[in-house]
């Protein structure tokens, strides 16, 4: 059975339906990369899945349906949100145990075992010296970690990062990516991630879903969703696709425009 | 600036232990200081006579232990339950909102018992009347305000929230201020009952407010994790299994059924519910499992304090218990602002 099942799913933000009707199957630690331009949706499909949006057609995680209670299906869903609010003050250990909210009853406090969860995912992200840390006085890389770590503790099978690496550098980039992809394997988590970097997307999903004004335009390997064609058309982009060391598939926009004559001036 | 670190657990016992006997010390000055100095053994053991079925002789007059009994412990316990709850409920606000301007009035709940408390006296009924009418106005009025907070797209977020209180807030006091200027004879009760007053406590003022200050308290102790949860956003916050318009409708409607309450016995008392939050964030850190607490000890404390001042400045006069947390809010707060600041 499909970790994450979507049908006919349809929704948005007001009267107007975003997603126009999107089937997906995601297999148990399965990563697949939603991709597609600006305003196609991505960010949309993910709270469509988290259930922060009203939606209509079905999803279905681990087999329950979408009706399940907040507190269920924020332990078999978890999202790392693009632009995560950082509460001012906070330590590193009080946010990362803000992700078993789940398992504490509205008037309880957290347990021993949270306290244990926590602690191992903080280990398992090179953490630990600085779980008292606030929140403020970390790095991006950190920041981000500290943001996955929280999504993370509520140990739920399906994990959805919105643009995990936007704000990072390559090394940050490559840090955070091979991490959730340590993961999915040492824990079979299922990855559902909107990207923007195609390369990244293409080296690290097992397939690639496009997405273009709410309708899925084409799903599969990174070699059949990459192509000039496809960023051609729904990017408007001129690109040339390579391949890496790896056999991976490597986007390299064209530059277009003609550079300016340098150096053309008087000798100094 | 040093990397700040977490609140060491040490210190905040140290603070909880700050606030207990802060808040011991104010309640035994509040019986025993006054025109008449009674001292505190002697207050002590009348009150022991009157809540434990002993029977206890503290050797003061009739007329003495009338002053400790009728007059000082229920002023003492009023100050308690209106302090604890102010601040307890500025503090939520705060959280719900994500606001630090947010204080228990920001719904309108200050406005409603206004004009409630303005209408009763126009109408020509009697003081007793009072506080119902203030705490009528005040439920109606947060009440006008959730109906109206809905946004186009049918949800209530905090800004349409905080917009709708000030749009009922700026209409009832219009209203107010136009029934002020039709029965100008009538309102001097209004004003002194607008710059706050525990004077005039009464035991039975105590049981009516009693209820409501202690499942509005019980509520939002028990609710703190959840504001917790709720300052990473309302979005974040319903992937972690809280519903976000439930958790607020529930903290909000007890804090504001407290404020309420204790708004139409003690008339409005600002700077409580603003400056006590802020302290303690600032001394015990951002967490509300801990802000609520200590805020719920410490506002008891600053009012029975700033009471104290009320009625010991100008003796045997009494100053408006308003203006005392006004002017030792304000000062303290830009202090404790300051030193943040600079350090």
């Amino acid at each position: 059975m499909p970790r994450l099942q979507c049908r006919g799913l349809r929704g948005g933000y007001g009267p107007e339906d975003v997603l126009h009707g999107i089937d997906l199957d995601v297999a148990e630690g399965e990563w697949v990369a939603v991709i597609g331009p600006n305003g196609s949706g991505k960010s949309t499909l993910l709270r469509a899945v988290a259930g922060t949006l009203p939606t209509r057609g079905g999803i279905l995680v681990n087999g329950d349906p979408d009706d399940a209670s907040a507190k269920q299906r924020s332990r078999l869903v978890a999202m790392v949100f693009q632009n995560p609010v950082i509460p001012e003050g906070m330590t590193v250990l009080d946010y990362v145990l803000l992700g078993r909210t789940p398992y504490i009853p509205a008037w309880g406090r957290e347990t021993q075992e949270d306290l244990r969860v926590a602690h191992r995912v903080l280990a398992d992200l090179d953490l630990e010296p600085m779980v008292d840390r606030v929140l403020h006085s970390l790095s991006g890389g950190e920041l981000q970690r500290v943001v996955l770590g929280r999504a993370l503790a509520q140990e739920a099978p399906l994990l959805l990062l919105d643009e995990p690496t936007t704000a990072l550098d390559v090394g940050h980039q490559q840090q955070v990516l091979d991490l959730v992809d340590q993961l999915r394997s040492t824990r079979s988590i299922t990855v559902l991630a909107a990207m923007h970097d195609l390369t990244l997307a293409g080296q690290y999903a097992d397939r690639l879903m496009l997405l273009v004004a709410g309708h899925t335009v084409a799903l599969g390997s990174a070699d059949e969703v990459l192509t000039t064609e496809h960023l051609r058309e729904h990017y408007g982009a001129d690109v040339t696709i390579m391949r890496g060391p790896e056999g991976n598939v490597v986007v390299v926009p064209r530059r277009t425009a003609q550079p300016p004559e340098l150096g053309g001036g008087a000798p100094l | 600036m040093t990397t700040p670190a977490a609140v060491p657990s040490g210190r905040r016992r140290r603070i909880y232990a700050i606030g207990v006997l802060s808040l011991l010390a104010a309640a035994v000055l509040g019986v025993t200081l006054g025109p008449v100095r009674i001292g505190a053994g002697q207050a002590l053991t009348e009150l022991a006579d009157h809540l434990l079925p002993w029977d206890l002789s503290s050797g003061l007059s009739d007329q003495e232990a009338a002053i400790v009994w009728q007059l000082r412990a229920p002023r003492v316990v009023l100050g308690v339950l209106v302090g604890a709850m102010l601040a307890t409920a500025g503090g939520a606000y705060q959280g719900v909102f994500r606001n630090p301007l947010a204080d228990p009035y920001l719904l309108g709940v200050a406005a409603g018992a206004g004009l409630g408390a303005t209408a009763a006296l126009a109408a020509g009924l009697s003081g007793g009347v009072l506080p119902v009418a203030a705490f009528i106005g005040a439920v109606l009025a947060v009440a006008a305000t959730y109906h109206f907070a809905q946004a186009a797209g049918g949800r209530r977020t905090p800004a349409t929230l905080i917009l709708a209180g000030v749009a009922v807030a700026s209409f009832l006091t219009a209203v107010q201020t136009f029934l002020q200027q039709q029965s100008s004879d009538r309102i001097r009760e209004v004003f002194t009952w607008i710059l706050g007053r525990l004077s005039g406590a009464t035991w039975s003022q105590v049981l009516a407010v009693l209820p409501y200050t202690v499942v509005s308290l019980a509520v939002l102790i028990t609710y703190r994790r959840i504001l917790d949860v709720l300052s990473v956003g309302e979005e974040e916050a319903a992937t972690l299994g809280v519903r976000p318009a439930r958790a607020r409708l529930l903290i909000i409607g007890a804090a504001t059924l407290g404020s309420a309450a204790v708004v139409s016995v003690s008339g409005l008392i600002g700077f409580v519910g603003i400056v006590v939050p802020h302290a303690i964030r600032m001394v015990a850190g951002p967490s509300y499992r801990a802000i609520l607490p200590l805020s719920m000890l410490m506002g008891a404390a600053f009012l029975l304090f700033a009471d104290l001042l009320a009625r010991t400045v100008i003796s045997p006069g009494e100053l408006p218990i308003g203006v005392v947390t006004a002017f030792v809010g304000a000062p303290f707060f830009a202090m404790i602002l300051r030193r943040r600041v600079v350090r």
